[in-house]
């Protein structure tokens, strides 16, 4: 086996079906980036209400 | 800076070490979870053939490396930052929230939540998908949406993270 490769398992079934997960904002970099930028906005909201 | 320390802690190039020290670890740290996401902006389940075959010693070691930097890293982050705030006095009121403190207090808080993250959610997961911890094929794909999840939201927190960090210096903005 090339060692500088990544190895496989080779003895497992190729063609299987993946399985699914529940879609999440995280699935794209983009959702994940706006939900970052989104709670930003909301601590910094949060912030100024608690110390006015 | 904090008097009544002893003469080493009260150094000023203890400070800048620290800050230097938690600059480039956090630099480390991020931007391997930030090269996760551009190497792969979407989820894409593993597949069977795609799982790490642990026999393969060399292969194993360069995972465990790449993993023990980054999981360190995170450490060393968070023990340099901590530090820092401790020196100056800042520790207490930052983590109460306190004042112009505030916001670094809430970056504290996030930092510490990531670093949670890292090395209670996402490195047990991530020892079965990579074949440290041995699991069947089910279970080392389903590890892998986990640790997918773990990261992403590490990438997330790490945005309002390096907002606050930021803006230390305009904390009377921040709290109005």
């Amino acid at each position: 086996m090339d060692v500088e490769a990544p190895a496989r398992l080779l003895s497992t079934p190729r063609g299987e079906e993946a399985p699914r997960f529940r879609w999440t904002p995280f699935d794209t970099a983009l959702g994940t980036v706006l939900m970052g930028i989104a709670l930003t906005v909301v601590l910094v909201v949060l912030l100024r209400i608690v110390a006015a | 800076v904090k008097p009544g320390l002893n003469s080493v802690l009260d150094l000023q190039i203890v400070d800048l070490v620290l800050r230097g020290t938690h600059f480039a670890a956090g630099i480390v740290w991020i931007g391997h979870n930030y090269a996760n996401v551009a190497q792969q902006p979407r989820w894409r389940p593993l597949t069977r053939e795609e799982l790490t075959d642990p026999s393969n010693p060399s292969f194993m070691a360069r995972l465990n490396r790449e993993h023990g930097v980054f999981r360190w890293a995170a450490v060393v982050t968070w023990v340099a930052g901590m530090l820092l705030l401790w020196r100056r006095d800042w520790l207490l009121p930052a983590l109460s929230l306190e004042g112009p403190l505030a916001g670094i207090g809430l970056g504290v808080w996030i930092g510490t939540l990531m670093m949670l993250n890292v090395w209670f959610v996402l490195w047990p997961h991530q020892k079965k998908v990579l074949g440290f911890v041995p699991a069947p094929a089910e279970e080392r794909i389903r590890c892998a949406r986990v640790t997918f999840l773990s990261s992403r939201t590490n990438t997330m927190l790490s945005i309002p993270l390096l907002f606050f960090m930021a803006s230390a210096h305009h904390g009377a903005f921040l709290t109005g």
